[in-house]
């Protein structure tokens, strides 16, 4: 349903002294109907940049957005403009993300109003029927956002892209702002849609508990790159890259008291500006050799979907 | 030997709409040596509680209650007093480092503060021990990097920096509020191991306050968990994660991405005029007509375990 | 729009509550000038000139016999018909201005911000003096004067306002659900623009009262027999030794406009001020 080819993004600095970063360097993957997509990586890897770049919103540098069979980089602005219905993105951060004077009902029916696709009270109807759905109450269409909390305002997010019943839907961290006791509440929702709509989503999170929880595959990003993908319990499993290990020893287990041995990863990340040669991962890595300083490893195939780019995957 | 006893303590705030009690009545006590982990969502007054200890909170808050130290009741100091225990004796690690450097000033030099303040060093050696800590707290060429700014370094090591200046004068008691919030998972992994490390070969004593249970399961000795300005359950780490009590404490245990991931229904209240019953009645799927009209005392379960629930009565 | 907590706290500031309670008395005046001024403001009198303020002329008689009080009622009109004139067209164009370079940037903005800069430079008003004294003195050319160069400093502050809100993540949603640049300049830039807008209009009508009066003390700006606060200085400034009444009431009320504008234009900024956060 949607298939990514050696997307890439460069952002570029300065009239004199140009500097680029390579934000998005060359990634492939895809996504089938019907699923969630986990996009797991730290700060700085790119994964919030892919989710733009899918949209549009930030035009890629290079690569293939293929979208149930249209090439979405080649699209003029009025035939993208028809398109974007049936993509849309939640945000990260639910106060920056609604129109801070606009009231909720409008907020929600905003889409609707745009394409024209109902009647004004068909909007009322439609726009009451979502609130129900997100489990908001009919007196929070009159409020601001700012009157809302945070679970409330990703709610209302949810609402308005549901509006206009997409096929594919971005949640770039959608509950990283918000506390602990209401992460749960927001997810769960999020799922039971995406079992009422059925759309795909691709689902970019820091937090490798939250992906094992909600998506049926994931990919690992890192530096722009992609280093793992594959089915999510394959990965939970049997992670095969140094970096999806060290990810996966970090996160919280189930059972609070066990004692881990936990991967402390060298070093910080490099700077995106000065990446290392070969694998960019190299510098933090515990099993390199002399290999990964002069090429960087190409994405390969071990079977049942899973595929990494190391010289070295390791077996559990 | 308790090094730290907080009796009957109640914070209040004086707000446009009424009088918001942030601390309500909570009583706790942290032995030498000892990391107790206040853990509750936010809103709950755990983050006011601990600025309640060292007195850093706003002109139109009121502190009623014992907070005492090593023998002296905190809230009865003079400012002079108060202000010798400030980073020394006592020491406070912020949320959110970024907010809590000085942007105007080197690394380096904030570390050397409380240097030059509790023991008198002449700006070189302040340095010089402040060059020390950066070591400690292992970050790479600590000599070159203390004359950078904050900006300059990345979340990771800012909350190294804010860990070193907490540790300069080797303070008794370690007030640590949010330390891995908003970090990447690897760069946490590698702070809680720092944390773990200094805290074993300082023998301080922690109060460490955190929305992340499993982070309080690795660092503290005992839990406290909070809700609505109260302490629902009080519990020795291990009895606490074999099977916690307070009915809240479960559902928060569920509600984790590493368990079920199953919400707690509803939504907590607000702290002006709570109501009368217990405060989690609500959103108890066990609550039955006592728990709404009399408010629980916090009552043993069994050794090392104490809930404040009709459960338990 | 946090509306309540706003105009809560603007009511607090007291200095702007009167300032709101004496534009608000002296837009009444300019309004209703036809009912309560006691005399008309161009009957001569020549027997009664030069009068001091008495109970009949509360505020003296003028050179030709005219009561000033009354010609200070007509004035309150005069100065602030041209004064929202000249604030109605500039703040429109300028805010214009500024949203299209804000929002494209690139060349377009890189030329219309140096044009400001350039135009910036002049001191205004010796190019209002310029401009009436090439197209000669009359409302028209004062108003025009004086827009010429006031636009330029809303279309600053539209476009600062512009480039944040570009940024931000509601602008992008906006995007994302497919709505066209227009829209967005219109339903998202612009209403969250307004705030240091609207600051800068009070502050601005100030400025641009001054502004005229001193055209009209130049005797480039409204002509007399026409009633404006800065020509009637103007006409008084002969008789200053003998008859200052003539002088300082019109003088006063030029003081008292500004001041009032000022001390709500500074409430207003104060209220609007972002930094009244809600603790969570």
């Amino acid at each position: 349903m949607l298939e990514i080819t050696g997307l890439k993004k460069t952002f570029t600095t300065g009239f004199i002294n140009k500097r680029s970063a390579k934000a998005v360097d060359g990634i492939d993957f895809c996504i089938n109907d019907h699923e969630m997509f986990g996009l797991v990586g730290e700060s700085g890897c790119g994964k919030t940049t892919v989710g733009r770049l899918i949209l549009r919103l930030i035009e890629p540098t290079d690569g293939q957005i293929i979208f149930n069979g249209i090439d979405l980089l080649k699209l003029d602005k009025k035939a993208l403009r028809n398109i974007r219905p049936q993509l849309q993105i939640i945000f990260q951060d639910p106060e920056s993300s609604l129109h801070p004077r606009m009231r909720i009902g409008d907020i929600i029916a905003e889409p609707l109003k745009l394409y024209d696709l109902v009647s004004k009270e068909g909007r009322n109807v439609k726009v009451m029927e979502l609130i129900d759905k997100v489990g908001l109450n009919p007196e929070h269409i009159n409020r601001y956002p700012h009157e809302l909390s945070g679970g409330q305002s990703q709610r209302a997010m949810l609402a308005r892209v549901l509006a206009l019943a997409p096929r594919l839907i971005i949640a770039d961290e959608p509950t990283s702002s918000l506390d602990v006791s209401v992460q749960a509440q927001i997810l769960s929702l999020l799922k039971d849609a995406q079992k009422e709509y059925g759309f795909s989503c691709l689902f970019i999170s820091h937090d490798l508990n939250i992906i094992r929880n909600m998506t049926q595959r994931m990919g690992v990003m890192y530096l722009g790159k992609l280093v793992e993908i594959g089915f999510t319990a394959d990965i939970f499993k049997n992670a095969l890259h140094p970096y999806t290990m060290a990810l996966l020893s970090a996160i919280p287990l189930a059972d609070l008291l066990a004692k881990r041995k936990r991967i402390i990863l060298k070093e910080e990340m490099p700077n995106r500006m000065e990446l290392p040669t070969g694998c960019r991962f190299r510098t933090r890595c515990n099993f390199k050799d002399k290999i990964c300083e002069t090429s960087a490893p190409a994405m390969v195939n071990v079977g049942n979907g899973h595929q990494v780019a190391c010289h070295f995957p390791q077996k559990a | 030997m308790s090094l730290l006893s907080i009796e009957h303590l109640e914070s209040q705030f004086v707000t446009e709409d009424g009088l918001v009690k942030a601390v309500d009545n909570v009583d706790l006590e942290i032995d030498r040596s000892e990391t107790l982990g206040l853990v509750g969502e936010s809103g709950c007054g755990k983050t006011v509680l601990a600025l309640s200890i060292l007195k850093l909170l706003s002109e139109n808050t009121k502190i009623n209650g014992k907070i005492v130290y090593k023998g002296k009741d905190l809230l009865k100091l003079n400012d002079a007093d108060l202000q010798a225990i400030r980073g020394k004796e006592i020491a406070h690690i912020f949320q959110n480092p970024l907010n809590s450097l000085n942007p105007v000033l080197s690394v380096g030099f904030q570390i050397c503060e409380p240097f030059m303040l509790h023991q008198n060093a002449r700006k070189a050696q302040a340095l010089r021990e402040a060059v020390k800590m950066l070591n400690l707290v292992g970050i790479p060429l600590p000599s070159e990097r203390a004359k950078e700014y904050p900006h300059e370094f990345s979340g990771g090591m800012r909350q190294r920096v804010m860990i070193a200046m907490g540790l300069a004068c080797r303070p008794s008691l370690i007030i640590a509020d949010e330390p891995t919030r908003g970090l990447d998972p690897t760069i946490q992994a590698q702070v809680v191991e720092l944390m773990k490390e200094l805290i074993e070969t300082s023998g301080a004593s922690m109060l460490l306050i955190t929305h992340d249970l499993s982070l309080a399961a690795e660092l503290c000795d005992k839990i406290a968990v909070m809700y609505s300005g109260e302490i629902l359950e009080y519990a020795d780490t291990k009895e606490f994660f074999k099977k916690p009590a307070h009915p809240y404490s479960v559902g928060f245990l569920e509600s984790l991405p590493s368990r079920s991931m199953k919400p707690i229904r509803g939504t907590s209240l607000s702290l002006i005029n709570p109501p009368r019953g217990c405060r989690f009645c609500p959103r108890c799927d066990q609550s039955t007509k006592k728990c709404k009209d009399i408010h629980p005392e916090l009552k043993k379960v069994k050794d090392g375990q104490f809930a404040r629930c009709h459960l338990y009565a | 729009m946090p509306k309540s907590r706003n105009v809560n706290e603007f009511i607090k500031n007291k200095a702007s509550v009167a300032g709101l309670i004496i534009i608000l008395i002296l837009s009444m005046a300019a309004i209703f000038a036809d009912f309560i001024s006691p005399y008309s403001t161009d009957t001569i009198a020549l027997k009664e000139k030069l009068m001091p303020p008495s109970f009949e002329h509360l505020m003296g008689t003028d050179q030709l016999g005219r009561d000033v009080l009354s010609r200070v009622i007509y004035g309150t009109r005069t100065t602030f018909e041209l004064s929202i004139m000249v604030v109605a067209f500039t703040a429109t164009f300028g805010v214009l201005v500024g949203i299209i370079s804000g929002f494209y940037r690139g060349i377009i903005d890189e030329i219309l911000m140096r044009l400001i800069d350039v135009l910036l430079a002049f001191p205004s008003i010796i190019l209002a003096l310029v401009v009436v004294g090439a197209l000669g003195p009359g409302i028209f050319n004062t108003v025009l004067a004086v827009s010429l160069v006031g636009w330029l400093y809303y279309a600053r502050v539209a476009r600062a306002s512009t480039l944040s809100i570009r940024e931000t993540e509601y602008v992008e949603g906006a995007r994302a659900i497919g709505c066209t640049d227009s829209y967005i300049c219109l339903h998202y830039i612009l209403p969250n623009c307004l705030p240091p807008i609207i600051v800068l209009i009070t502050l601005n009508l100030g400025s641009v009262i001054l502004t005229i009066a001193a055209l009209g003390y130049l005797g480039m700006g409204a002509q007399p027999p026409t009633p404006e606060w800065g020509t009637m200085l103007n006409e008084g400034k002969e008789y200053l030794r003998d008859c200052p009444w003539l002088s300082v009431f019109p003088g006063l009320m030029i003081m008292i406009a500004v001041l009032a504008f000022n001390f709500i234009g500074d409430g207003l900024r104060d209220a609007i001020d972002p930094r009244q956060m809600v603790i969570k």
